[in-house]
């Protein structure tokens, strides 16, 4: 794993601060060679980056059972620079306004050069503090997503920007309206983009080899969050699961539900194994293993979060429910 | 499993790159390779060895992508990530286009030595070998790769969602196969009866010109990229993570067939090509194989890394016959051009 670069994504609406954030890693980040891929005009102050165009080109694929959409352009864009002699330390990639990180992210797991290659590291979300409720509240047409959304439910940090601009009551709002869409990302707050580097950097977001911490009890208040459309849904269960079972109901629920479910990371505990099994996914790409062991005083507590769109907390927990031994 | 091979040769060519296209003179006299360095460098080639070289350094900023030899061989194109054609004429003019945009793939008319196709971005270029323009489509995704058909009135231009076929002179296509699905390599058989194409959804398909008749070959282990028809047009050679699999084109056709495999080398195939009934292949694993008439057993193991201390890992990611069938020069991703005079081996039998 160590041998492979890793990838940033950096998504969030125009005006959220982006650019200004690129510059500030490219700034204190030198000594090491980054490159950039940009999908707009950005301003990039720093000369020995290399910067890349992109344009944005969504595939659908369809692979067996499993359908995704991958970002074309970055596989071509990425494949040439990993073939390069001179190899770069970290790969940044922004994002337009408008783009669904989900090709994004697909990319760097339906494709074996990128994998073999490269590791998606965090997909990372600007919010503009002031802006950032008028977006969430823009009511779209039936059948297309809102953005803002999206890229607050995909992120694995949450970099609330432009907090000079508003008070502590309306920062405190904002916050909540994040986390009941997003329970499971890092929310950091920033002004000028200013974040401490290596909470965004080098993060490990979807990697499952690192320590996975989930918290999924703060979830389960859904009081404010009925209105959503887009929420995440967390469970927490102690007791075995039967091994069947319970990949019997993970192949139904992506198969049924995956174009739905955004993100979702777990700790499980299977019956008869010693290990705790994480895993991981997006949308109906699902990646999984064994963990470290149970330890002798640990309870064996299933933990799960489910990122998506109309998710019904009540039959989920219940399904799970069902798959325990 | 190192019989037959000269051993490890001093590289014909050092570039500061990544090789990613290599290809001889159709004379056979003059070799030319391009890196990502953007480099391109010709090497004169006589039947006893080489003689001269010549280097063009960073011609392509960003990185060469590709080249190729006019019929006549009058001509050498290269195109690069810096949006530019250029056009090396033999008798020392140098003509660049710049058509912005990526330039992904460039390919001769095999009919007419003037003529020649490029893959631009989204768009579908012809140019004369003066570097006139002569026609130009916008496709709704990136060109990834092109193909004329042996009599050299159709072009083929792959993209996501369809294959593009265009007259000589380009402009508007005069047939779609649609297809969903994304293009990545395009080959036609040379009696023009079939086209496939390598995909990145881990499959190759496969169209019978012109009835558009489809055939597919799905589950392969990774993204196709490396297709080969053997000069009969019986066999087409598809290289994956690093098995060749060969499906029998004659009598009904491959439908509900099973293809013979070519097993040995442990990593991606990078290259594959015929010279006459011996198919060379060439993998990021450092070896090349000769296989011929397709016998699951190899001629000849080439292994570019033996000889060279035990650390040497040079993947091969370019490879082409020379005319005459009995050298190959093959570049690898640090940047090393060797040329390779294969004999049977007689250790592996």
């Amino acid at each position: 794993m160590s041998d492979k670069i890793p990838v940033t994504v950096l998504t969030g609406f125009l005006g959220s601060g982006k650019t200004t954030l690129l510059n500030r890693i490219l700034t204190e980040q030198h000594g090491m060679r980054i490159a950039v891929i940009e999908n707009e005009f950005g301003e990039i102050g720093i000369d020995d980056a290399l910067v890349i165009d992109a344009d944005e080109e969504i595939f659908e694929m369809n692979n067996g059972c499993i359908c995704c959409t991958v970002r074309g352009d970055l596989i071509r864009i990425l494949g040439n620079l990993v073939r390069r002699r001179d190899r770069f330390d970290h790969i940044l990639i922004e994002t337009t306004g408008l783009a669904d990180p989900a090709p994004v992210a697909q990319t760097f797991f339906v494709d074996e050069e990128m994998k073999a290659q490269l590791r998606l590291d965090a997909i990372v979300t600007l919010v503009d503090a002031r802006h950032i409720g008028h977006h969430l509240d823009d009511v779209k047409p039936e059948g297309t997503e809102n953005e803002a959304v999206e890229q607050i439910a995909f992120a694995d940090r949450i970099v609330i920007n432009k907090t000079d601009l508003v008070d502590e009551v309306e920062l405190a709002g904002v916050e909540d309206r994040v986390r009941a869409i997003n329970g499971l990302a890092d929310v950091l707050h920033a002004s000028y983009g200013e974040v401490e580097l290596s909470r965004i950097l080098d993060v490990g977001a979807f990697d499952l080899g690192r320590a996975l911490d989930l918290d999924p009890e703060f979830l389960t208040d859904s009081e404010h969050q009925h209105d959503l459309s887009v929420t995440s849904v967390g469970i927490e269960l102690e007791g075995d699961l039967d091994n069947e079972r319970l990949n019997q109901w993970l192949g139904w629920l992506l198969s049924t539900q995956g174009t739905d479910i955004f993100r979702m990371k777990g700790i499980l505990a299977i019956a008869g194994d010693e290990r705790r099994f994480v895993f991981q996914g997006v949308h109906m790409l699902f990646d999984g293993q064994p963990d470290r062991p149970w330890a002798a005083d640990e309870r064996r507590v299933n933990r799960l979060v489910f990122i998506g769109r109309n998710l019904d907390r009540d039959d989920l927990t219940q399904r799970f429910a069902a798959c325990l031994a | 499993m190192t019989g037959g091979v000269p051993t490890a040769p001093a590289p014909l060519l050092r570039l500061d790159d990544y090789v990613t296209a290599l290809a001889w003179s159709p004379a056979g006299d003059r070799l030319a390779a391009v890196s990502l360095a953007g480099d391109l460098a010709l090497v004169g080639a006589s039947p006893t060895g080489t003689d001269g070289q010549e280097l063009e350094a960073g011609i392509h900023p960003g990185g060469s992508l590709c080249l190729g030899w006019s019929r006549d061989g009058a001509v050498l194109a290269t195109g690069g990530q810096d949006g530019c054609v250029r056009l090396h004429h033999r008798d020392g003019r140098r003509i660049v286009c710049d058509l912005g945009g990526w330039v992904n793939a460039l390919a001769w008319s095999p009919a007419d030595p003037t003529r020649l196709a490029v893959a631009v971005g989204r768009d579908t270029v012809l140019l004369t070998a003066e570097g006139d323009l002569l026609g130009r489509d916008t496709g709704p995704s990136t060109v990834t790769s092109l193909a004329w058909s042996p009599d050299g009135k159709r072009l083929g231009a792959g993209t996501y969602g369809a294959l593009s076929w265009y007259g000589p002179d380009g402009g508007q296509p005069v047939k779609r196969f649609e297809w969903k699905g994304s293009i990545l390599a395009l080959s036609i058989a040379p009696n023009g009866k079939w086209v496939a194409s390598g995909n990145q959804d881990n499959s190759v398909h496969v169209w019978r010109l012109w009835t558009a008749e489809e055939l597919e070959m799905t589950g392969y282990a990774a993204k196709i990229q490396q297709l080969a028809w053997d000069p009969t047009s019986r066999w087409l050679c598809v290289g994956d993570l690093g098995e060749i699999t060969c499906w029998d084109f004659s009598g009904r056709g491959p439908r509900g067939s099973r293809p013979r495999s070519l097993t040995g080398h442990t990593r991606r195939i990078t290259a594959l090509a015929f010279s006459g009934p011996v198919l060379a292949s060439a993998s990021a694993d450092g070896t090349i194989r000769l296989w011929r008439s397709l016998s699951t057993k190899p001629e000849a193991v080439i292994d570019l890394n033996a000889g060279a201390g035990a650390d040497a890992e040079s993947e091969i990611v370019a490879m082409a016959w020379h005319p005459d069938g009995a050298r190959l020069a093959v570049g690898t991703a640090d940047g090393r051009v060797e040329l390779v005079t294969p004999e049977p081996d007689r250790n592996t039998g």
